[in-house]
């Protein structure tokens, strides 16, 4: 979430939002939140993990989510997805934001 | 005896990173996203849907607070 909060200023530039998702209380996040110094929303998915499994990345033996990223068009449609490791770094997704707002 | 937890710890990890691997989304680009409402730092909640045709969204899912990436 670093790595978001660094690029926050080129996905905005981007007319785009990001969002942090995981399977924490509000209260972790927000104290985390605080702590990393993450100015957008984390969304807290504790109650049921219902979004992480909607969108396959809840892993049920593990109990929490694995990481990965999602971009979403103003359309509500999926433009760009990474898994695992390689979602840690923004660059992928930030190239297409970039990609869907000069489109 | 040492050692060999130790190797063990480490092919359980691996194990589990392989799993997790296993473990990809059935989503495909081009689906259109699943609608969400959660609760979120902001102290409100936060519809997806709410962004359509206003802003493109990067839903970044991660692991756990206060673990790297």
């Amino acid at each position: 979430m670093k790595a978001y909060q660094a690029g926050l200023a080129k996905f905005e530039a981007n007319n785009t939002q990001v969002l942090g998702i995981s399977v924490d209380s509000i209260p972790t996040l927000q104290h985390w939140a605080q702590e990393l110094g993450v100015a957008f929303p984390l969304l807290s998915d504790f109650v049921n993990r219902k979004v992480a499994t909607e969108y396959g990345v809840f892993n049920p033996e593990r109990g929490f989510a694995t990481r990965a990223t999602f971009v979403v068009d103003k359309e509500g449609r999926i433009q760009h997805i990474e898994e695992g490791q390689t979602a840690i770094d923004p660059s992928a997704a930030d190239t297409a934001c970039s990609r869907l707002e000069h489109k | 005896m040492k050692i060999s937890s130790r190797m063990f710890a480490g092919s359980c990890l691996l194990a589990m990173s392989l799993s997790s691997a296993a473990a990809a989304t059935h989503l495909k680009v081009g689906d259109m996203a699943p609608d969400f409402t959660l609760p979120s730092t902001t102290g409100k909640p936060i519809h997806l849907a709410d962004y359509r045709g206003k802003k493109n969204v990067v839903l970044a899912f991660f692991v756990l607070a206060f673990t790297g990436g």
